[in-house]
């Protein structure tokens, strides 16, 4: 447990001592998600899952750039792996981080929707409802599972995230397609994001214990 | 007693490419082992199977009685590594990385702070907060050696420690080299630098073509060259001859290789002065080292001594 919170000491301060452009640019995803969310439900943008399943992507994907890749690309994490902490600690406290952050994000945006609402539309009531932020708490974490795993997997990790959004969307079509003909409870979908969230975990963990987690990395 | 590091019938592939070949290695605690070879001759790859960072095709690596692919903590906290990158995050200043590194390797703040305030006190690396992605390649190499310094490791692992170093630097690298020494750490230096190897290694192993060629280095020590300015006199030749100097020749003063030089060398300045000599200067000549490690690049043994 302690290595894990080192880990996510060591993030933390990493984001923290970023450039200052990486806030700005968070900062402008921020404003522009929370407008589109506090859209009224009868105009072109909605928090449907499609949506927000793709935020999640846009989301994790500038944490796991740091995260998972650069410290590949620049030799750091060979460093971490020498240093007294556990491959395991290393892994989860990586996650954890890009999770948290994400779903950190993710909330704000949600709990400054509702300004926007009462400024823009003047309706008070928010279209967000819990069965949403759920949703978008497992693409998350899929996101952030298959990250791990696919920047190890890969030869070029920077298509990772081109893999996430596909396998997302794949996943929310066939959800859709599914709803169409049948009733399906609304849990079903962030299930399937959470089940393979964890295959991904465990696939990541095995990964962390070998050898090509020193794979050459092509970019 | 068991050596610190023990590796018996090493080997390593990648593909078709054998790069380390039935490898044997022990390395005694207390002691500096060199590691020289050409460019791709296996010395990294050599050092991350030592560590566990790669695993063997075939063979046994035992290093402080564990075996480092399990990835034990334990046996990490143990080690001291500079490695081929030197592994930093970039926007945290020299101390924010030592610190996070400290911590993984279960060291205290307050021996850290000791530490930092014994060996690195008013180290330019510490000033001004700077970020390590401020520093020099030079600064961020004494980063790298302040790191893997901290803690008391029992075994280093130091792949190119000196590169872009400055000597107050170097020296300082050699002052926390000989320290871990006298406190019982086995290392491992690998370099291209053979005057760092030649200087600091109790035993120096050559890798070439995947295996591991010890220089027998008390063999070397009693067939050092030595270069005496001199009278180009028949009588420096027979005092030479007398005191067991081999390939002598006159050229711009007396070359020679010679046995036992810590006996032989006064006995043959004294017969020089006794013979009426001017003696101007005696050196070992250097180079002998480095003459060596090139004849075993080049695939042939070294001479032998007379």
């Amino acid at each position: 447990m302690s290595g894990i919170l080192t880990i996510l000491r060591k993030e933390w301060r990493c984001f923290i001592g970023s450039d200052r452009g990486i806030f700005i640019i968070y900062a402008v995803l921020i404003v522009s998600w929370s407008l589109m969310l506090a859209a009224p439900s009868n105009t072109t943008v909605q928090a449907g899952p499609l949506w927000l399943v793709f935020f999640s992507v846009v989301i994790s994907a500038n944490f796991s750039n740091t995260v998972f890749i650069a410290e590949r690309v620049n030799g750091i994490l060979e460093i971490l792996l020498t240093s007294g902490l556990s491959r395991r600690d290393i892994l989860y406290g990586k996650m954890l981080f890009v999770f948290g952050m994400s779903v950190g994000i993710g909330l704000f945006c949600a709990a400054v929707t509702p300004l926007w609402r009462l400024a823009l539309y003047k309706e008070a009531a928010s279209t967000l409802t819990g069965e949403t932020l759920l949703l978008y708490c497992a693409a998350v974490f899929m996101n952030t599972a298959c990250s791990a795993y696919l920047s190890v997997r890969m030869g070029n990790p920077r298509l990772l995230h081109l893999a996430n959004l596909l396998l997302l969307g794949l996943l929310v079509t066939l959800h859709f397609v599914v709803s169409y003909y049948f009733t399906v409870p609304p849990f079903i979908l962030p299930l399937a994001l959470l089940f393979i969230g964890a295959l991904a975990t465990a696939a990541a963990r095995r990964l962390y214990e070998s050898e090509k987690i020193l794979q050459p990395v092509v970019l | 007693m068991t050596p610190a590091i023990f590796a018996t019938n090493l080997s390593k592939s990648f593909g078709k490419y054998r790069i380390i070949d039935s490898l044997s290695l022990q390395v005694e605690a207390g002691s500096i082992y060199g590691l020289v070879g050409l460019n791709g001759a296996g010395k990294t790859t050599l050092l991350r199977l030592l560590l566990g960072i790669l695993q063997p095709d075939r063979g046994t690596v035992r290093v402080l009685e564990s075996t480092p692919w399990h990835h034990d903590p334990h046996f990490y906290r143990q080690c001291g590594v500079v490695l081929e990158s030197d592994g930093f995050w970039g926007n945290l200043t020299a101390e924010e990385n030592c610190a996070i590194y400290a911590s993984a390797q279960g060291v205290p703040r307050q021996e850290l702070a000791e530490y930092l305030a014994v060996f690195w006190n008013g180290s330019a690396l510490f000033a001004g907060n700077k970020k390590v992605k401020h520093l020099s390649r030079g600064q961020r190499m004494q980063c790298a050696l302040c790191r893997a310094f901290i803690g008391k490791a029992s075994v280093y692992f130091l792949d190119e420690p000196a590169v872009a170093l400055d000597l107050h630097a170097y020296d300082h690298f050699k002052l926390l080299v000989r320290k871990a020494r006298e406190r019982g750490a086995a290392l491992i230096i690998s370099s291209h630098q053979l005057d760092t190897i030649d200087e600091l290694c109790d035993r120096v192993g050559i890798l070439r073509n995947g295996m591991l060629t010890e220089i027998d280095r008390a063999g070397r020590t009693a067939d050092t060259s030595w270069y005496i300015d001199t009278d180009d006199s028949p009588a420096v030749s027979d005092v030479l001859a007398r005191a067991g100097g081999a390939s002598v020749r006159f050229e711009r003063g007396w070359h020679f290789t010679l046995a036992d030089a810590a006996t032989n060398i006064p006995r043959i300045i004294g017969a020089l002065v006794a013979a009426g000599c001017a003696l101007r200067e005696v050196r070992r000549e250097e180079g002998d080292f480095g003459s060596a490690i090139r004849t075993l690049y080049a695939g042939r043994q070294p001479k032998e001594a007379p």
